[in-house]
Parts: C-alpha cells; structure tokens; sequence
C-alpha cells in the first residue's frame, strides 16, 4: 500500500517538473499575443492541474492516515492478542502446576491405598487364624462341656442308684425282722450275711445286664465260699478266702494265639484273670480298666471301669472274685463292685503314682508306690491304717500269710511281717526288681529283674534256694515289666521287649516254648488263668493276645 | 471321698454347691428347641427368678439347679440348658438323653420357623429311645411381645393335642403379662416347671413303686394306665 503511495507521489513529482520545463520554455519565447494567451491558457491549465495534484495529494494523505489508522488499530489488537495469550499461558502454567499436584496427590493416596489393601490383607489373615482359635476353642469348650454332661449324668445316675439300693436296704430290713420274729431261733452271725450279700447281687444283676453274664458264677463261687466256711472254725476264715476256688492241677503250655485285639486306646499296663477264670481285668494308660467275658476262647467286651484321672499300674480281684482292686498314676487306689462303673472307694494318700496295690485280707489292702512308702489301708472304714517308710521305690508287692513282700528299685526284695509291720528279711536281686508273683500255694516268690532275668526263690528255705530263668532274646522291657507263675506253681511266663512271651518250665530251669510274632511291641503284662487254660498278654501298643493251647 | 471330688467341679448352679442329703430325689429335665427361642432366659427365670440381662448362644449345655418343696418333700429340679446351634449341640446330644426325666420344648411365638422345626426336635427325642411315661410339654416363649406374634395360639393348641403334649404361652422377661390369668398373679414360668415337677413326684418309678413283696405285674399294670389313659394331656394346665 505504502509503495503504491510512494509510486504516486514519484511519478507526481516528474510531473511537476515536466511541467515546470514546459513553464520555462513559453517563458523564454513569448511571441505575440497569441503566445501570451496561450501561455495564459496554459497557466491556467497548470494551474487547474495543480489544484487537481494538490487535491490528489490531500487525497493521499487522507489515505495515509486511514491507513495509519488501520495500522494502529491492528498493532492494538495485536498488543492485546498478545495479552490474552501471556494470560493463556500462565493459565497453562497453572493448571499444569495443578496436574503435577494433582498426579503427587494421587501417588500418596495410591501409596495409602496399597498400605489398606496390605492392613486389609493382614486382617483377614488374623481373622482367619481368629476364626481356627475360635473353632480351637468352641471344641475344647464343648470336650470339658460333654466332660460336665457326663459327670452330671454319672453324679445323677449313682445319686438314684444309692437311694434305690438305701430302699432296698430298708425293704430287706423290714422283711428280715419279721422273718426272727416267725422263726424265733436265730444263728446271728453267718445267717444273717449271706442272704443279703446274695440277695444284694440278685438285685444288682437285674439293673446291670452288663454283669448278669458273669454273676451267676461268681454266686455259685460265694455261695461255695459259704459252704466250706460252715464247717470250719473261726480262726481258719483266711485260709479259705487265700485258696483257690478252682484249683488248678496242671496248666497247660499255650501254643497258638486265639485272638489278637486292640483292647485300649493307649498302652496297657496290666492284666488280670478272675479267679473264676471267666473274667479278665485289663488296665490301660487311658485310665479305664475293661472287664472281658472269656468264653469259648475268645474275649468279649462286658464293661468298662472309670473313675481314675491317670493311667491304671496294676490290678487285682479280690478273693471272692467281687471287687476289683487297682493301683493308678493319680497316686490313689480304687476299688469297684464288679457290677458299678463308678469306684466304691478311693485310697488317697500316697505322693507319687502308685505301682501296686493287693488285698492282703477280706477288708485290708496294701498299696506300694513311688514315693517310697508302702500303705495298709482298711476298706471298711476307707482309710489308711499303717504307713511303711522303705528306702527305695516301691515297684511292686505281693501279699502272704501275715507277710508282705515288696520288690524295689535298689535291686532288694523286702519281706515284712504285717503284725509288728517291720521287715524281717532282705533279699538281693540282681537288678531293678520290676514285678513280683507269688504261687498260689505260698511257697515260691517269682521276682523279674532288668538284668533280663527271672529268679525264682523258695520262700520255705529263705534265699538259700534260688533258680535263675533266662533266654536268649528275652529282654525286659520296663520297670514295670510284669511276670508271672503258672497256677500249678510249674511254668513261668513273662513277656520281653521284642513282644515275644516267653514261657520256662520250673521243673527242669529251660525255656518251655516262645510264642512270637503277635505282639509289636514291649510286652507289659501277662496273666494266666487259674484254670491254667488261658494266657493272656498285654503291651504297650494297646494289643491283648488270648493264648491257649487248643 | 470319690463323691465329694466330683461337686466343685459343677457349674451354673445358683443354689448351693453342697450335696443334699441323698433322700432328695433330683429330677433331670431338658429344655430344648431352636436357637434363640430363649431356653436360657426360661431356665435362669426359673432358677434365679429373674430375666438375665444378657445372655451368649449356649454351648453344649449349661446346667440350673433348683430345690423346691413339693408336698413336703424336697426335689431338686435340675434344668439342662441346651445350645439351639446344631454346631454347639451335635456331639453333646447322647448326654442330653441320658436318664432324662422330662422334656421341655421350646418355642418363639414372633418366629414361626421356630415352630416349624419342633417336628424335628421331637423327632430327635424319639430316636433316643424315649420311653412314652416321660413327660413332654410345649412352651411358647416371648409372649409379650404382643404386636409381633406369628404363631397363633390356636395353631400351636392344635399340634400340641396332636403329639399329646399341654400348652403353655408364656415369657421369660414378663412372665406377668398373661392376660387370662390362668395362673393369676404368679410366674408363670415358675408355674409351668412346678407342674412338671408334680408331674415327675406323682409318677412314682418304677422300682420304687413295687410295694415290699409285690409281684412285678405290678409295674407294668401302673406304667399300662400311665400310658394309654390321659397320655399326658390330663394332667397339665394349658393356659391358652
């Protein structure tokens, strides 16, 4: 635009001076009038053509500025295009600013939110270990739950039985009363005993069935323990309750194994036959004693004996085959009715487990223990009448005639007279005495040792006679490893740590047979049967074996 | 000795933990039904008499002692609490049933599922082998809660005629509410158990009912009349 002025404005100064030339010119020739009016014209020509030039140029100008104006116009838009983009730009800024904060913010909460996705993984972990300490708990609460259900049913069910049998009682009483008053003559003493003790078992068998099986024997066997009584003195009562109801007159070697059962459910520790030889006592470390039935030469569940905390030692019948006598973990004695579940009596007194315990008479048992003291206790006022200080554990004790020998830890056997109750001899041993059998006619004392040899002493001829049994294999397995004689005093038995039961003939001192290959594990216990018909053994794996030899 | 051993360890009893004299006959009655019919709230009525503020699901079985007098005799009525929760009873179950001398079921009247699943309940008391001469009764519980009630009264009389049981509508927090006032101003918990009771005391076992020198024909004559005469709708008091 600008150029196109200057271009005007050029040629319109070559104009001006071609025609300033042609001035000149007319100047120098005037000639005539004609000439002046001409020149006269053509001043005036030039004249119009200035004004003409001149309003051009005022044009121009006007141009000019409109187009200064324009110009200025255009910068001041540019100036504020200009602005607004500085300010659009520091919006820029910051909103990036904004972003860049807005991204830090997220990275702490992204930070934050894996630390509660951790927390929420944790607590869920906890919440599952809650939930297994929860199920943990519920079972131990309902174990001791069933525990309380179960003593409370036992509590509820001995409460009812007491007061049936104290009506019982009363029944007879009242009954018995009038039957003196009919017969008027009375033998006081033995008359008035047995009908009841009978009458008591009749009523007895009818609430229990477990027992029924076995009773009608052991009522013949009482009733023959009557009988025999009859005839002879006062003085000669011991005597009759230490003979055997069925003598035995041979045993018979066992040679095959009738049955093999998993009679507990821990280790069993003791064994015994009734003397009627149709019942069997085993005592386990899971605190029952089991009565089998023995019929047919095979072992059939008949009851169960609880009532001790601990795991049973030792057990025993007492001589009429009633009650059973046992030596328990929890430091005390139990004594049952064969026919309650529940423990009659509870000999408490000893400080450390108690390895043995017999009846020494009718109403008098002897219990060894641990805690190195032997205890005489009376059953019918249930309490202990005499405590034996010994030097050394007690590991078992066998009663005799106005004697009770005791088998110990420091490799002695003690014998002690029951009347002045001090000892009155001691016999070495060649080890840790474990059991002690005596035979059931009172004349030989079977001692099993942990030097893994039996000796058998003849009580007649004190220490003078001494038989010494070993094997080759036989092995004793514990300190409470129990051996016992044959009840025709011929055959000794006894289980070894490899689970053979060895037996050994008296007569001769050699080994009579070994029965292998039932047991896996240590043999704890054996018992022979008065008939001499059964052997049984026991072992630490919960395994009885019913021997025979059929 | 053995006896004694055993008394510390029993729990739940509010009356003393010292044995009665062993002439005291004790009866063993169990309380069952759904879970949170309020067989806990019922048997702490009873034996506490009053409503327990709070109470936890049961597990396994919690046990309430009570000694009353009934015609000069002392019983002692021995509540089992058992837990509703199939997790908390399942292996208690044999014990409930053991020697039982009567049952209570229980049910909520604002729930009728509760009352639904009685047919089970005393399905179970029948496959352990309970014998027809123990007493059943059947409760409804929260009956002050008047607005909410979905188990009618008249439905409930109906099933409980059909297993021969009486019918008691009653609750455990109010027992005084009754508004027919069959056992006037009384408890009304206190009422129910205590006609069990008289039940139990009137319906003399079986050993003890043979007179000296009797024959056991005897038994069976008695226990034949128990059975098939009133079969337990005539001796309690429905109160509904």
């Amino acid at each position: 635009m600008f150029q196109d002025l200057i271009c005007f404005y050029t040629r319109l100064l070559q104009k001006t001076c071609l025609t300033k030339g042609i001035l000149s010119c007319s100047i120098r020739q005037p000639s005539g009038d004609s000439s002046v009016s001409s020149l006269l014209l053509q001043n005036n020509q030039l004249k119009k053509t200035t004004g003409e030039l001149a309003f051009q140029v005022l044009e121009l100008q006007q141009h000019i500025q409109i187009r200064e104006e324009e110009l200025k116009e255009q910068q001041a838009r540019l100036g504020e295009e200009e602005r607004q983009l500085a300010g659009a730009f520091d919006v820029h800024q910051e909103l990036q600013g904004r972003v860049e904060q807005l991204q830090e913010e997220n990275r702490v909460l992204k930070v934050e939110y894996d630390a509660l996705l951790e927390r929420q993984r944790r607590a869920e972990s906890c919440l599952r270990d809650e939930k297994l300490r929860e199920g943990h708990l519920l079972e131990d609460m309902i174990h001791l739950k069933q525990q309380a259900a179960a003593r409370m049913n036992s509590r509820n069910e001995r409460r009812s039985r007491a007061r049936e049998a104290n009506l019982r009682k009363e029944l007879q009483t009242a009954a018995r009363s009038k039957v003196i008053i009919d017969s008027s003559s009375s033998a006081p003493s033995s008359r008035s005993t047995s009908p009841k003790t009978s009458s008591t078992e009749r009523g007895h068998a009818r609430l229990f069935r477990s027992a029924s099986a076995t009773s009608p024997r052991i009522l013949k066997s009482i009733k023959d323990l009557f009988e025999k009584r009859r005839g002879h003195s006062v003085c000669s009562l011991e005597e009759d309750q230490f003979g055997p109801v069925g003598i035995c007159l041979s045993a018979r070697v066992p040679v095959r194994a009738l049955q093999v059962l998993e009679a507990h459910e821990q280790g069993i520790n003791a064994v015994r036959f009734s003397c009627s030889s149709d019942l069997l006592a085993t005592g386990g470390t899971d605190r029952v004693i089991k009565l089998w039935e023995v019929r047919a030469g095979s072992l059939t569940h008949r009851a169960t004996l609880d009532g001790s905390t601990e795991g049973i030692t030792c057990i025993e019948f007492d001589p009429k085959g009633l009650r059973i006598l046992a030596a328990s973990y929890d430091k005390s004695a139990l004594l049952w009715r064969l026919d309650d579940s529940v423990p009659k009596l509870t000999l408490t007194g000893h400080s450390r487990k108690v390895t043995a315990a017999r009846f020494s008479g009718l109403h008098q048992v002897v219990t060894g223990s641990a805690d190195r003291t032997i205890r005489l206790w009376d059953l019918q006022r249930a309490a202990c009448v005499q405590v034996v200080e010994v030097a050394s554990y007690c590991s078992d004790l066998v009663c005799s005639e106005n004697s009770i020998i005791s088998g110990h830890y420091d490799s002695r056997i003690r014998v002690w007279d029951t009347r002045t109750v001090s000892c009155i001899q001691e016999l070495p041993a060649q080890g840790r005495v474990t059991s002690l059998d005596i035979s059931s006619d009172h004349r030989q004392l079977l001692s099993c040792c942990r030097d893994d040899c039996l000796q058998l002493v003849d009580l007649r001829r004190w220490s003078n006679d001494r038989m010494c049994f070993r094997a080759d294999g036989f092995k004793c397995g514990s300190d409470s490893t129990k051996a016992v004689i044959s009840p025709d005093g011929c055959f000794l038995a006894a289980g070894s740590a490899d689970g053979v039961v060895y037996i050994w003939n008296v007569t001769n001192g050699n080994l009579e047979t070994r029965l292998p290959d039932k047991h896996s594990s240590s043999i704890s216990a054996v018992s022979w049967s008065l008939s001499g018909q059964y052997v049984v053994s026991v072992d630490k794996s919960r395994r009885a074996v019913l021997w025979s030899d059929i | 000795m053995a006896e004694r051993g055993s008394t510390g360890e029993f729990s739940g009893s509010l009356t003393s933990s010292t044995l009665p004299p062993p002439r005291t006959r004790i009866f063993k009655i169990i309380v069952i039904g759904d879970s949170g019919v309020g067989k806990t709230c019922l048997t702490y009525r009873f034996c506490a008499g009053k409503f327990p503020e709070k109470t936890e699901a049961t597990i396994g079985v919690d046990f309430r002692e009570r000694l009353v007098e009934i015609d000069g005799e002392n019983i002692k009525i021995q509540l089992w609490d058992t837990a509703g929760q199939e997790r908390f009873r399942k292996s208690m179950v044999q014990h409930y049933y053991r020697n039982v001398h009567a049952v209570v079921f229980v049910y909520d009247v604002t729930n009728a599922a509760s009352f639904r699943s009685l047919p089970a309940w005393i399905e179970e008391c029948k496959q352990h082998a309970l014998g027809t001469e123990v007493p059943r009764i059947l409760v409804g519980n929260k009956c002050d809660l008047q607005d909410s009630i979905q188990v009618g009264t008249d439905v409930a009389q109906q099933f409980a005629d059909a297993h021969s049981m009486p019918l008691f509508e009653t609750s455990a927090k109010n027992p005084n509410s009754q508004g027919d006032g069959s056992c006037g101003n009384s408890d009304h918990v206190e009422a129910i158990f205590m006609t069990v009771a008289h039940k139990l005391k009137s319906q003399k076992p079986l050993v003890l009912s043979q007179p000296p020198g009797g024959s056991p024909g005897t038994i069976n004559l008695s226990r034949g009349r128990d059975d098939s005469g009133d079969g337990g709708r005539g001796w309690g008091c429905s109160s509904c």
